[in-house]
């Protein structure tokens, strides 16, 4: 919009539709002008951030070798020494550097991802809640975003992990869930499926396409439904299999109970509590926002909508459903984007509980054993603009698409 | 959720308690939450109550001197001061006092029926103070003594901390804003980097590289305190944030303003300064309040790089051999006020969104005076 | 720059990307006069007096007004717009501002006056167009009627020596047209030298020396404006004629 307007000032169309011989754009002095201003503004501009950048980094290259730094990316194939208390791969003292980097890396998407699908959860709950017919439903979720959303996430953090997870019972009287998990003051112990399983294969490639199953279900029904038509069964269906098959591989698997032995569980999945308490903070905290982005998307769209829908004469139990809640997702999905950017970033928050995230064993140990601090800011921060651009590509092309249907 | 739907079309029963039959029978799984909640308010609540107040203990030396069934809230009492103003010199603690004062007064003053100058009282005493309360706290000018920043902390602190980079942010997002709108490609381009680049770090990240990686990029000999480092970094990344709220105001100003501004002779920064930009601010106030508020809770990552904050002076405090597993009577009194200074922030912004609605359904039909 | 200028325009040309919105307009109009624009939507009028105080940039042509050449530098175009008044259709009244901050800002901050004497000279101005009493209030309180003669003091208030009008009643309901009409009449009557882009034939035909209208990027006829609508020389100006009478 900024660019056309500057085109039209300047006059640099070169558009040759046009009908009579005069149709001959060109520049004047004052489109000369014009330009020989605007390059250089941006030329001056330019010049003042090329100074800071030469300050700057000649102070770095001074600083660096007066402390005796070494710099380069080489350390990222260096052995780090160091374990870590919970990783998705392997790590053991000989790992390298960039294999820290990497273990970092997936647990803080691990971290990220359960918060977030347990967040949007629980908020679009508690956001219907909001909305609810019924008024105590309404008040008391108001009083739950209230009380979430005015204290700071770390405050969350330290009280999951100072009260909540202090006060679990010890390993030996663990908490049975259902006598497959436990919960203790250690942390959370899950069943896990037997890792070298030679079932493990199929069962991926099982989980795979069903998962594939479902999502093509899915799509083949919303792309119905945004065309108006009336949903094929093969949609469902498809979904229905993608489901039934997953349930099936799961099922399939080993899975290993943990059982306790002397101090400690043996077998399963332990999730240490510093992973606990901080999903669990991360998931409420950001649920009292997805609770409000969900109350405002359902307002938008409420207050016509229903008296339509209503007259069409749709039980209005459908109408949630079928016709706000679809509309609502439209308003719902670039603020929730938003939200999950904010998550994401927050989980950085695992360093000041310990655990060992990306911020944590890469910004933190890594760069106090190397030194090597600009690579390594450099390298976190392309990771964390990675991750936002990514979300943000992913909204603005579901935000195409919204429109494309809207026409 | 089929349950929450947005209905409402019952003949309404005559008597409140047939009225409230009727909804618990439309609605049974609402009921049932209802009925739930009071079960739970009932069991947890009254615990809750009991432990908070009826066997808590308000004076005490230290921690054997409370009474084990309730709150030990000896332990806040008694180490307020500390918590207030973290470890800020006790015979200079007035001048602590008159910063951690001034904007309570100041937010009275906003809140008080206008009279001839009090916008300006505002501006100039909002614009000044993270200034002036730096000076006030850091001393060692007007024959005030010198007390170095490692030792201002808790409230004190985060109020510094908080304001001060609101503050400072302020005309570094205005630029920014400005410069994202700008017709000129580099200028645009550079401006719209540097708002993701901060928007997109994690917080954390950004204290942790500015007390590392700031330090380098000075010249050698040159040395900031620890809490400049960090507010430098803060303000930044108030500042991206701050940019896009204040970029969201300038779109809502019609383009009939500046060409307005400009037939009238006004130069660009002074069209920006007198007519687009107070338009603009205006416009998303209820947004940088929010803005305010999400800053005044990530004030409590400072955490991280070693600054002493209210969460983070009580989150030492409970490590005292006298005051041992005190946890939670220490972030719930931190939850106490920060809960209530956000809250009441939300309720000025919620007031003002308000406000704001009511005047833009007026102003269309208007209320004509014949001429 | 002398008190009620004299404005030349000189065969300007002015595209838009490849559209050509002015061919080679030349025109002149005489200190102390009041010349109506008029012609159907897109045939250039607004483009042109959007020219005469560098609103528009434009390609090919100069325009003089009170003798010196209109520039293209930032500062060269504050200076002349200092002393060109501009009335839009749609107001654009400061609704942050009083009806009295409207009209006292631009002297305080570009002519750099006093406020008493800036506020001194704008209630005069409010009382002149008929709004003094309203000048604690804010645009958004008054009719349109009432906005639209607040920016005419507005514009006043530098003390122009050209007043532009933009369509000034064009999104005015009726009864407010005349109440606008009203004080553009006293103003021309008053020796304003004024360019007016309007349909309103009244306000032609009492105090116009001038009708200029306008056409697909070209002057296609001038003359006084009795002549003009009583018996307009061109195929063009007929149908156009015929068609606001009609509406």
């Amino acid at each position: 919009m900024a660019v056309s307007d500057q085109d039209m000032a300047t006059g640099i169309w070169n558009a040759a539709e046009g009908d009579e011989a005069d149709a001959r754009p060109h520049l004047g002095p004052r489109q000369r002008w014009a330009r020989r201003k605007a390059i250089l503004q941006q030329a001056a501009v330019l010049l003042l951030v090329a100074a800071v950048a030469v300050f700057v980094i000649r102070n770095t290259v001074v600083n660096l070798q007066a402390r005796g730094l070494a710099s380069g990316f080489d350390f990222l194939r260096q052995e780090a020494g160091f374990k870590m208390a919970f990783s998705l791969i392997a790590i053991d003292p000989t790992s390298t550097y960039g294999r820290i980097f990497l273990a970092g890396l997936l647990n803080s998407l691990l971290v990220a991802a359960l918060a977030i699908v347990a967040a949007t959860m629980l908020g679009f709950a508690v956001g219907l809640a909001r909305v609810s017919p019924s008024a105590p439903v309404r008040y008391v979720a108001r009083g739950y975003v209230e009380l979430v959303r005015n204290l700071p996430l770390l405050l969350h953090l330290l009280l999951w992990q100072a009260v909540v997870l202090r006060s679990l019972p010890v390993v030996r009287e663990a908490i049975g869930l259902g006598g497959f998990a436990f919960l203790s003051n250690r942390g959370l112990y899950l069943p896990a499926p037997v890792a070298g399983d030679a079932k493990a294969m199929v069962v991926a490639v099982a989980v795979a396409t069903g998962i594939a199953a479902i999502v093509a279900g899915w799509s083949i029904r919303s792309r119905a439904q945004a065309r108006g038509e009336a949903p094929p069964r093969l949609g469902l269906v498809l979904a229905a299999g993608g489901l039934v098959s997953n349930a099936a591989a799961i099922a399939l698997l080993d899975w290993q109970v943990p059982v306790l032995a002397g101090f400690d569980f043996r077998g399963g999945l332990k999730l240490m509590p510093e992973f606990v308490s901080l999903v669990a903070a991360l998931t409420i905290y950001n649920s009292a926002f997805v609770a409000e982005i969900v109350r405002a998307g359902v307002q938008s769209v409420a207050r016509g909508q229903r008296e339509a829908a209503l007259a069409l004469g749709l039980p209005p139990k459908l109408i949630l459903r079928l016709v706000i809640v679809p509309q609502a997702m439209r308003v719902i999905i670039p603020p929730l984007a938003n939200q999950y950017t904010h998550l994401i970033k927050a989980s950085a928050l695992a360093t000041v509980v310990g655990f060992p995230d990306l911020v944590n064993v890469f910004l933190g140990t890594s760069l106090n054993q190397t030194g090597r601090a600009v690579e390594i800011a450099v390298i976190t921060a392309c990771v964390y603009l990675a991750l936002s651009t990514s979300v943000a590509l992913a909204t603005s092309a579901y935000g195409r698409r919204v429109k494309l249907v809207e026409r | 959720m089929a349950t929450t739907s947005v209905s409402g079309n019952s003949r309404a029963p005559a008597t409140a308690a047939g009225r409230l039959l009727a909804t618990a029978v439309a609605n049974p799984f609402g009921t049932l939450v209802v009925l739930g909640l009071a079960y739970l308010a009932w069991t947890l609540g009254l615990p809750i109550v009991d432990w908070a107040f009826v066997n808590a203990t308000w004076v005490a030396s230290d921690r054997a001197g409370c009474n084990p069934d309730g709150a030990c809230w000896a332990f806040i009492v008694n180490r307020l001061p500390q918590f207030a103003f973290g470890f800020y010199p006790e015979a200079e603690r007035w001048r602590a006092w008159i910063v951690l004062l001034a904007p309570p007064l100041l937010l009275l003053l906003a809140m008080a029926p206008d009279f001839p100058g009090r916008r300006r009282i505002l501006v100039v005493g909002f614009c000044l103070y993270p200034i002036a309360a730096f000076v006030m706290l850091a001393g060692g000018v007007l024959g005030l003594a010198p007390v170095p920043s490692e030792k201002w902390g808790g409230l004190l602190l985060t109020m510094v901390v908080g304001l001060g980079a609101f503050v400072f942010s302020f005309p570094i997002a205005i630029l920014l804003a400005i410069g994202r709108a700008s017709k000129l490609p580099a200028i645009r381009l550079l401006a719209t980097g540097f708002i993701e680049f901060w928007r997109g770090m994690p917080l954390i990240a950004i204290l942790f590289m500015s007390v590392i990686m700031l330090p380098l990029f000075l010249p050698p000999g040159v040395e900031f305190p620890r809490l400049t480092l960090a507010m430098i970094g803060i303000t930044l990344y108030s500042a991206a944030f701050l940019a896009e709220v204040a970029r969201g105001g300038l779109q809502s100003v019609s383009r009939g303003q500046s060409e307005a501004a400009n037939a009238l002779g006004f130069g660009f920064w002074a069209m920006q300064g007198y007519i687009v930009m107070p338009q603009a601010l205006r416009a998303v106030l209820p947004g940088i309040v929010n803005s305010a508020i999400s800053l005044l809770k990530d004030t409590t990552y400072v955490m991280v790089v070693g600054l002493f904050d209210l969460l983070n002076i009580v989150n030492a405090a409970l490590s005292d051999p006298a005051w041992l597993g005190l946890a939670t009577e220490g972030y719930v009194f931190v939850g106490l006020v920060f809960w209530s200074l956000c809250f009441g922030l939300s309720q000025v912004s919620a007031r003002m969104e308000r406000d704001a609605e009511r005047n833009q359904s007026r102003t269309p039909s208007g209320e004509r005076k014949a001429p | 720059m002398t008190a009620n200028a004299s404005i030349s325009v000189r065969s300007l040309s002015k595209w838009y990307g490849s559209w050509r919105a002015l061919r080679d307009v030349s025109m002149d109009i005489e200190g102390g006069t009041c010349t109506v624009l008029c012609g159907p939507s897109g045939s250039g009028k607004s483009t042109l007096l959007r020219c005469l105080n560098g609103l528009e940039e434009w390609q090919e042509g100069d325009v003089v007004i009170g003798g010196v050449p209109v520039g293209y530098r930032a500062g060269e175009l504050r200076r002349l717009r200092r002393d060109v008044g501009m009335v839009f259709q749609s107001f654009n009244l400061f609704p942050h501002l009083s009806v009295l901050d409207n009209v006292t800002l631009a002297p305080r901050i570009v002519r750099r006056r006093g406020r008493r004497e800036s506020e001194q000279h704008a209630m005069q101005l409010l009382e002149r167009v008929g709004v003094g009493q309203h000048a604690a209030k804010l645009p958004s309180a008054l009719s349109g009627g009432q906005q639209q003669r607040v920016a005419i003091a507005r514009a006043l208030a530098m003390r122009p020596s050209i007043l532009l009008f933009d369509e000034p009643t064009s999104a005015l309901d009726p009864e407010s047209v005349k109440e606008v009409l009203d004080v553009m009449i006293d103003l021309a009557r008053s020796g304003t030298t004024m360019a007016v882009v309007t349909h309103e034939m009244g306000f032609a035909r009492r105090v116009a020396g001038r009708v200029v209208f306008m056409d697909k990027g070209s002057i296609v006829e001038t003359g006084e404006p009795d002549e003009f609508f009583d018996c307009p020389c061109t195929d063009r100006a007929k149908a156009f004629l015929g068609n606001i009478a009609r509406n």
